[in-house]
């Protein structure tokens, strides 16, 4: 399940920012934790500007998976359910209601009426079924969602392997009748509609897919159900404008969106970015550039009325040191525990402007199955006597051991590796940098040949089972980058999968993250936080731990509109 | 002259087509796998596969070179593997702003560094001599980056006369090109001032001031024009490095232009895009040192093609 972002190359300190996968908001306004609102309800009309540093890859559901195009295309696109505002509960949005067997293997979602494309086409169940078989191959696409389904879908895996899936089908994905949608499992999965809710499984409609193509409708033709439609996309950036036909109301039962037109500009130079913030140019710094970049945060912080767009919210992300434990010298368990005392993550997380935060395990504190109290000897802290100890019983003299730490030459990776290889040498490890670009970075690391690397991971979805996963033995080399096996550990992430007991998942999570720490593939470094700025007449704003800028609930003071 | 022309493109071929083979090798030297890249960590060995077989990554590299300058007679350089856009649309979209931007950078390297080197050649040795010397010298130590920063903070920010960056019309060229003005034309003033201060001391320099020519006659007729030729020649050699330039530019003043998109490719390995604009800026670079040798004969009568 998860995936991703790490290895598209969002800067380093973003990586995890980075891939969110941005969900469509539910049916509740919005204005939960972020701005206050304004006294007078939500205004209508308006126009504001992003800024956004990266450019945008894919405009297709079933290849969207970075972090600027979660920005974009769940506005766009929707699914059939999505959380509740900044809460981590799953409510509908495509799908009116839903039902679930007995076994958990089966999902009933009964659809919306009367909902349609912007080109004036009805959305039906039929619409999910041609968006799952893209996502399985249909058409030669190549879609990194295909793992979330496959094998876990009843028929995904054969209709996947097809060579020729013209007039197949997925056997598990059934319409019984144009608005209801069955999808049956090989097993239970206690997170499936977490899954569901991410913009690989978008209602389009493949009529106009075959009419613009795959690759158009990737790179230059967006159109789906959702509360905006796309009217440019160009080198500068990507406009959007209100789809006026909107179905969904705010819970007051006004038209949503409330902006008439979003315009995302890709503008690489975050101190330009911030000062066209300041300038009141731009609505926010947020989601699609990452929150507020960390050179400009001390001045945020020092600044009274800049202090006062601040926000600071926890990010399900985090950042480890990585160790090969299949060859080289960290399959030393004595050596990997010194590590494990060595690095301080203090000083790590103060390099970030504190954005990050020191982290003493794999799962965010906001993630259900986040251990709170870990037991004493697993809850590492930084105590270089203790590492020199256990670098003596690893059978190394200070200064004989040289090791070579890679990592990605982006954001704070520089600082990082610096403070590190400091660390290692005071307790009498030489420690050599090599940073390389991302593309490069990922094709070593998931190719396993990495010995010591700094990573991270950012959720596909607020379950703990996507951060332990890349625990499993099945999952190495390619997010299992440490080549870490565990029999054990390989059993308890079984039954995390498919058990559907929550209790029962948080002791197993519990387990996995204790077992997991004493073998000690990782030195978990930070857990990050998302420090956005929003001007003081943008109203509506919410973090969602799971998705992107609520753009369809936001709206403006009159007077501020912005064109760009 | 028109032969001369000839020879030179057919120079300028074979000069592209090697650059064509080392970029080419270049860029599958770096191990990164771009297949890898587009299916993400949750994609199976079969769908990376999949993927090479479709982008032709699975062939041996000298059938994808073939394949690639075949299609390159053909007028088509490839889809990029990160937009799934044809390259030659990228690079469409991108290269009426890239040239604007780096036409208005040379222009102001020339308004300031020529007429600067002809004052300081005409001022030897005197106080604004030095003066002007030490600025050119700052100048060109100046980053690029930073001065960037600096004239947007001021004049963009502080006093809003000019935008805050960003691709657009003439008021968000001036800026940049300042930038790029106040960096590079040291270069040009320092050429032209010590080959003015050489051609002054020839002897028909000497003969035209004792038949009674006036001085600014003797420095606009005789002088100047002479001393330009290494100038001109520099010029030529400086678009390659203005390409090079406007990279910084782009990224400093928010400009989406060939220059970001050439640099973003590197780093994702997009190999067609890497391919194009390489080929594209060693094109460029190819001509102007053709039309530099072309201009030559203008302003040297001596310079002959035959």
């Amino acid at each position: 399940m998860s995936s991703k972002r790490q290895k598209q190359g969002a800067a380093w300190m973003a990586v995890a920012l980075t891939m969110g996968l941005a969900l469509a908001g539910c049916g509740q306004g919005g204005n939960t934790t972020g701005t206050p609102a304004a006294t007078t309800g939500p205004i209508e009309g308006g126009s504001i500007v992003l800024d956004t540093d990266s450019n945008f890859k894919d405009f297709d559901p079933a290849l969207a998976y970075f972090v600027t195009d979660t920005e974009v295309v769940p506005q766009i696109y929707e699914q059939l359910v999505t959380y509740q505002g900044a809460s981590t509960n799953i409510v509908g949005l495509l799908a009116q209601s839903w039902d679930v067997s007995k076994d958990g293997k089966t999902y009933t979602f009964h659809l919306r009426k009367g909902v349609k494309f912007t080109n004036g086409d009805a959305m039906t169940a039929q619409s999910f079924i041609d968006e799952f078989e893209r996502v399985l191959g249909k058409g030669g696409v190549n879609s990194p969602g295909e793992g979330f389904i496959d094998p876990v879908v009843v028929g995904a895996t054969a209709y996947h392997n097809l060579k020729n899936k013209t007039g197949q089908h997925v056997s598990g994905i059934t319409t019984p009748d144009p608005y209801t949608l069955r999808i049956q499992l090989n097993q239970p999965q206690a997170y499936f509609l977490e899954v569901l809710a991410m913009p690989f499984f978008s209602a389009v409609d493949q009529k106009y897919i075959d009419q613009v193509g795959n690759a158009t409708f990737d790179s230059s033709k967006m159109m789906g159900t959702g509360p905006f439609l796309a009217s440019q996309i160009n080198a500068n950036g990507v406009v959007l404008k209100k789809n006026t036909a909107y179905w969904n109301k705010d819970k007051n039962g006004n038209a949503l969106p409330y902006l008439d037109q979003v315009k995302i500009r890709i503008n690489k130079n975050d101190q330009v970015d911030t000062l066209n913030f300041q300038q009141g140019q731009t609505a926010l710094l947020g989601w699609a550039i990452n929150g507020i970049p960390s050179d400009s945060i001390p001045k945020f912080r020092t600044d009274p009325t800049l202090k006062k767009t601040m926000q600071t919210f926890p990010e399900n992300a985090n950042y480890y040191l990585g160790m090969n434990v299949k060859t080289g010298p960290f399959t030393n368990h004595n050596l990997r525990l010194a590590m494990e005392y060595a690095i301080n993550k203090t000083k790590l997380a103060q390099l970030s402007a504190g954005k990050d935060i020191p982290a003493n395990q794999d799962i965010p504190p906001a993630i259900p199955g986040h251990v709170k109290n870990l037991p004493a000897e697993v809850n590492y802290t930084y105590d270089p006597n203790k590492a020199k100890q256990l670098l003596a019983a690893a059978g190394y003299k200070p200064g004989q051991l040289t090791v070579t730490l890679t990592s990605q030459n982006s954001g704070l990776a520089p600082k990082w590796d610096q403070s590190i290889q400091y660390d290692l040498q005071q307790v009498g490890i030489n420690c050599k940098i090599n940073m390389l670009n991302n593309n490069t970075f990922y094709t070593e690391a998931m190719a396993g040949s990495l010995t010591l690397f700094v990573a991270g991971w950012y959720q596909d979805f607020p379950d703990p089972y996507d951060f332990l996963m890349l625990l499993a033995t099945n999952q190495a080399p390619s997010n299992n980058m440490t080549w870490y096996s565990n029999a054990q550990v390989d059993a308890w992430l079984q039954q995390l999968n498919t058990s559907t007991n929550t209790q029962q998942r948080m002791t197993l999570s519990k387990n996995i993250t204790v077992q997991f720490l004493k073998d000690a593939p990782w030195v978990p470094l930070c857990f990050s936080n998302a420090v956005y700025a929003i001007q003081p007449w943008v109203h509506g704003y919410y973090f969602s731990p799971a998705l992107g800028d609520p753009l369809q609930y936001m709206w403006i003071d009159k007077g501020h509109s912005q064109t760009g | 002259m028109l032969s001369y022309i000839i020879r030179r493109l057919g120079g300028a071929l074979a000069v592209l087509f090697g650059i064509s083979i080392v970029t080419f090798i270049l860029a599958y030297a770096v191990p990164s796998d771009p297949a890898r890249m587009i299916a993400g960590p949750k994609a199976s060995l079969a769908t990376v596969m999949a993927i090479r077989h479709q982008l032709g990554l699975d062939a041996p590299i000298y059938v994808q070179y073939i394949r690639y300058i075949w299609r390159l007679l053909h007028w088509n350089l490839g889809m990029s593997y990160v937009y799934n856009l044809p390259v030659t649309t990228l690079i469409a979209q991108r290269i009426w702003p890239t040239a604007s931007l780096a036409l208005s950078a040379w222009i102001a390297e020339l308004v300031i560094g020529i007429p600067l080197g002809i004052y300081t050649a005409r001022r030897a040795r005197k106080l604004a001599d030095y003066v002007v010397s030490i600025l050119a010298l700052v100048g060109i130590s100046l980053l690029i980056p930073w001065l960037g920063i600096v004239l947007l903070y001021w004049l963009g920010f502080k006093i809003p006369i000019f935008p805050l960056g960003g691709t657009g019309g003439i008021t968000h060229l001036i800026l940049p090109a300042l930038t790029y003005g106040i960096t590079g034309a040291a270069a040009y003033t320092r050429l032209l001032k010590s080959s003015m201060l050489e051609v002054l001391r020839q002897d028909y320099v000497r003969t035209a001031r004792a038949k009674g020519a006036t001085e600014s006659r003797v420095v606009n007729r005789h002088v100047i024009r002479n001393a330009l030729i290494p100038v001109i020649t520099y010029g030529g050699i400086d678009v390659g490095y203005l390409l090079g330039g406007v990279v910084l530019l782009e990224v400093t003043f928010n400009w989406n232009g060939l220059g970001i998109l050439a640099y973003n490719a590197i780093s994702e390995s997009d190999i067609p895009v890497i391919m194009g604009t390489v080929l594209l800026t060693a094109l460029l670079v190819v001509l102007f040192n053709l039309l530099v040798d072309i201009v030559y004969v203008f302003v040297d009568p001596r310079i002959r093609y035959s």
